[in-house]
């Protein structure tokens, strides 16, 4: 939990000196929900999709450049995959997970939509447990992260916003399982946004 | 016409000389048992291994073979070279004087302390075998597909709990019956297996087993040498489990010095005594329903080589038959010192048959047993079962031999101890009752069609292994005790708290190391149970002895990955 923690405080500290200099334009506040789906096989075996939430900090400079960083969770139950077809048991399983982007993104305007695309890196930190059996595994990982986003205007400070992000991430080496599992996917969110200035 | 038939006789031809075997010659090969079981190395190397004993192995090699092995560093030495597919024979030699009437007789080469094998340059090696030496052809086929496969047996010594029925079976063993029978057969003379007296034997033998109401009585006929004979098989079909087979058996044939084994050659101990008995395992188990199928089985030709039990479980095997446990009597009535102890003998994989007879003979009788494991005894009808892959035990008064008459034209019934005699029949008759299970009356009916799947169920980052355990359900059981062990056929543990009303169970608390033997119970309305099914241990045995769970978790990543 190291990381995840240096990386939240490196986030803050980027867009603090970023909120300082004299290049600033913008400064917005995202909050959203929606789907996520994993791209490892086995992820979409034993949880298939789930439901995430974001919030997440825009920044943008004058000119086209800007930075985001916030963090997102996803909390989601599934059932421990049997090795062989046929009849089995049910082995209740959840996982939780908290992710912290910091991106790059480029901004163009489309008429009144701000069209915005971005790379960087994601930092997970994860927790999977068993309900009915003693198995807990607490991990974490960098991957890189790519962003899309758009957000419309609306009166009073307010925007529409909508984003999808994929995450690549392989994390679990040393796990019970000691065979690192893809743990990224498509995150696809809509919310609501706050330019605070 | 005359070019088609030409060229039709061409094909013909052309077909026969391609069928032909094209390998070179065969030598006779001795390969010393390195300090740790590897039979997986034998077949690795595809070594034709025909015999196992104590110290080393016996195997048919071509010179590439041989190449082979020199290649990956394996010791052997050449016992025969440019070995004729045909007779040779494993003969016991228990010092210089019967090393030296063996060398009289043919060629002989000692391959470890006691043992020798043997063949002649012209005409039967069976028959030129010196009487009194215990012998037995090189087995017809390879055996490495059976080396190093075993059931895990228990922490001797195995103490089990009496019971009453079976008790009450034993009690019904008679010591005048067995002395009747042995006399009987005494009473042919001879039952040199060639003769006809001993035709006659093996025919009485048959009427015998048919008057007790068996379930079949059939003849099986073998040749062996220039002779032909018959086996003599009764059975008493299983109520629950009639395709698995548990086997009594005793060869009725005999021997004497030649020529007088033609004509006088009463072998009351060797082996009336364990014919007899198989006689009186039927006629006492007769009457009881039992779960398993119990065949008695009277071998001929076991004093030329072993050729009858050969002959059946070289069929066996064929069939695929599903023998679960041998007990060969041979010559259990003679005691050269009281108390007399019958000896158990035993390969390595068939111990928890030795341990469980020793059990049987402590808690039904006043015997002492005692287990030795030793592959090198293969001079009794045991030994083909061994080398057909089916557990098998022999059970013997000495090892050595101490009995004066062996083979002897005075081995008579008034030699032999009844007392000791009586005791060695219950023990093995408690042993097979114990294993056959009798059906008992107001019990539910035994459980049927268990299976086991080993399973792994995985999330992300952590895995369980199970074992999902089905059965059959029955109308008469209101729920199902599942039993485990670590071991086979003993220590049995239950491992579900209260009955299960399904006829299903999961066992998920496997460990790291999954190797469990599993049976099922049915427990009736009032509480009654009945027998345990048939064992079953879902993991792989492998060919190096070892026993794993079946492949997880790599098949588990193949899968998904």
């Amino acid at each position: 939990m190291r990381g995840p923690r240096a990386a939240a405080a490196l986030a803050v500290i980027f867009l603090g000196l970023g909120g300082t200099a004299a290049a600033q334009d913008e400064l917005s506040l995202s909050i959203g929900a929606g789907a996520f789906v994993p791209a490892g096989d086995l992820n979409r075996r034993v949880y298939g999709s789930g439901v995430v939430w974001a919030a997440e900090l825009w920044l943008k400079f004058k000119g086209p450049f800007g930075l985001v960083a916030g963090l997102s969770g996803l909390n989601d139950a599934g059932t421990a995959a049997p090795l062989f077809d046929g009849d089995h048991e049910d082995y209740p399983v959840d996982l939780s997970r908290r992710t912290i982007p910091l991106a790059l993104f480029y901004q163009l305007e489309i008429g009144g939509v701000s069209v915005r695309a971005g790379a960087g890196l994601a930092i997970h930190s994860f927790r999977e447990t068993w309900r009915t059996e003693d198995f807990d595994y607490k991990g974490s990982g960098v991957g890189p992260r790519f962003l899309l986003a758009a957000r419309v205007r609306l009166p009073a400070r307010l925007s529409l916003m909508c984003s999808m992000a994929y995450d690549a991430v392989r994390a679990g080496s040393d796990s019970p399982n000691a065979r690192p599992v893809e743990l990224g996917g498509f995150q696809i969110c809509g919310g609501l946004g706050f330019r605070i200035y | 016409m005359k070019s088609v038939k030409g060229i039709a006789l061409a094909a013909l031809l052309g077909a026969a000389v391609f069928a032909l075997p094209l390998r070179g010659p065969v030598s006779l090969i001795k390969i010393p048992k390195p300090a740790s079981p590897a039979e997986a190395w034998l077949q690795k190397l595809h070594v034709d291994v025909r015999q196992e004993l104590e110290t080393c192995y016996l195997a048919l090699a071509e010179r590439e073979d041989m190449d082979r092995l020199r290649r990956a560093e394996v010791r052997f030495s050449v016992l025969r070279r440019s070995q004729a597919r045909d007779e040779v024979l494993i003969v016991g030699v228990d010092g210089p004087a019967a090393l030296a009437a063996l060398r009289d007789a043919g060629r002989a080469v000692v391959v470890e302390p006691g043992t020798a094998v043997f063949w002649t340059e012209a005409g039967s090696a069976a028959e030129a075998v010196p009487a009194g030496l215990p012998r037995k052809a090189l087995p017809s086929r390879s055996i490495v597909p059976f080396a190093g496969r075993g059931l895990k047996p228990a922490p001797a010594p195995l103490s089990l709990a009496p019971d009453p029925l079976v008790e009450t079976i034993v009690s019904l063993v008679s010591g005048s019956g067995l002395a009747a029978r042995v006399q009987a057969l005494q009473d042919f003379q001879t039952r040199y297996a060639s003769t006809s007296n001993c035709e006659a034997a093996g025919q009485a033998l048959f009427d015998a087993f048919s008057a007790l109401g068996l379930d079949d009585v059939r003849f099986q006929g073998f040749p062996f040498s220039v002779y032909t004979s018959r086996n003599v098989i009764a059975e008493k079909r299983g109520e629950t489990y009639p395709d698995h087979v548990f086997i009594i058996c005793g060869h009725y044939d005999s021997t004497s010095p030649a020529p007088l084994n033609q004509t006088l050659a009463p072998g009351a101990d060797d082996n009336a005594s364990g014919t007899a008995a198989v006689l009186e395992a039927a006629r006492v188990l007769a009457a009881f329903p039992l779960d398993f199928t119990v065949r008695f089985i009277a071998f001929s030709a076991e004093e030329w080589g072993l050729f009858g039990s050969r002959a059946y479980a070289a069929a066996a095997r064929q069939a695929n038959e599903r023998i679960l446990g041998v007990i060969n009597l041979d010559m259990i009535a003679y005691a050269d010192a009281l108390p007399e102890d019958l000896q158990i003998i035993v390969n390595s994989r068939s111990g928890w048959l030795a341990d469980l007879f020793l059990a049987a003979a402590a808690n039904y009788g006043t015997l002492g047993a005692t287990k030795t494991v030793n592959a090198s005894f293969v001079y009794s009808d045991h030994s083909p079962f061994w080398d057909n892959g089916y557990p098998a035990l022999l059970a013997i008064e000495d090892d050595p031999l101490n009995n004066p008459y062996y083979h002897q034209t005075s081995d008579t019934l008034d030699k032999l101890d009844l007392g000791f005699f009586t005791a060695a029949a219950r023990a093995s008759v408690g042993l097979l009752a114990e294993l056959a299970q009798p059906v008992r009356e107001g019990h539910p009916r035994t459980p049927v069609g268990l299976r086991g799947r080993f399973t792994s169920y995985t999330s992300l980052f952590n895995s369980l292994q199970a074992m999902q355990l089905t059965w059959t359900a029955q109308a008469d059981a209101a729920g199902y005790n599942v039993y485990r062990s670590e071991t086979t056929r003993a220590g049995y543990v239950r491992i579900n708290d209260a009955p299960v009303a399904a006829p299903s169970f999961t066992d998920d608390d496997l460990g790291l190391d999954p190797v469990y033997y599993y049976v099922v119970t049915a427990v009736g309305p009032t509480g009654l149970e009945s027998n345990r099914s048939v064992e079953i241990f879902p993991f792989v045995i492998y060919i190096d002895g070892t026993v794993r769970a079946p492949g997880w978790p790599f098949s588990f990543w193949r899968r998904l990955f």
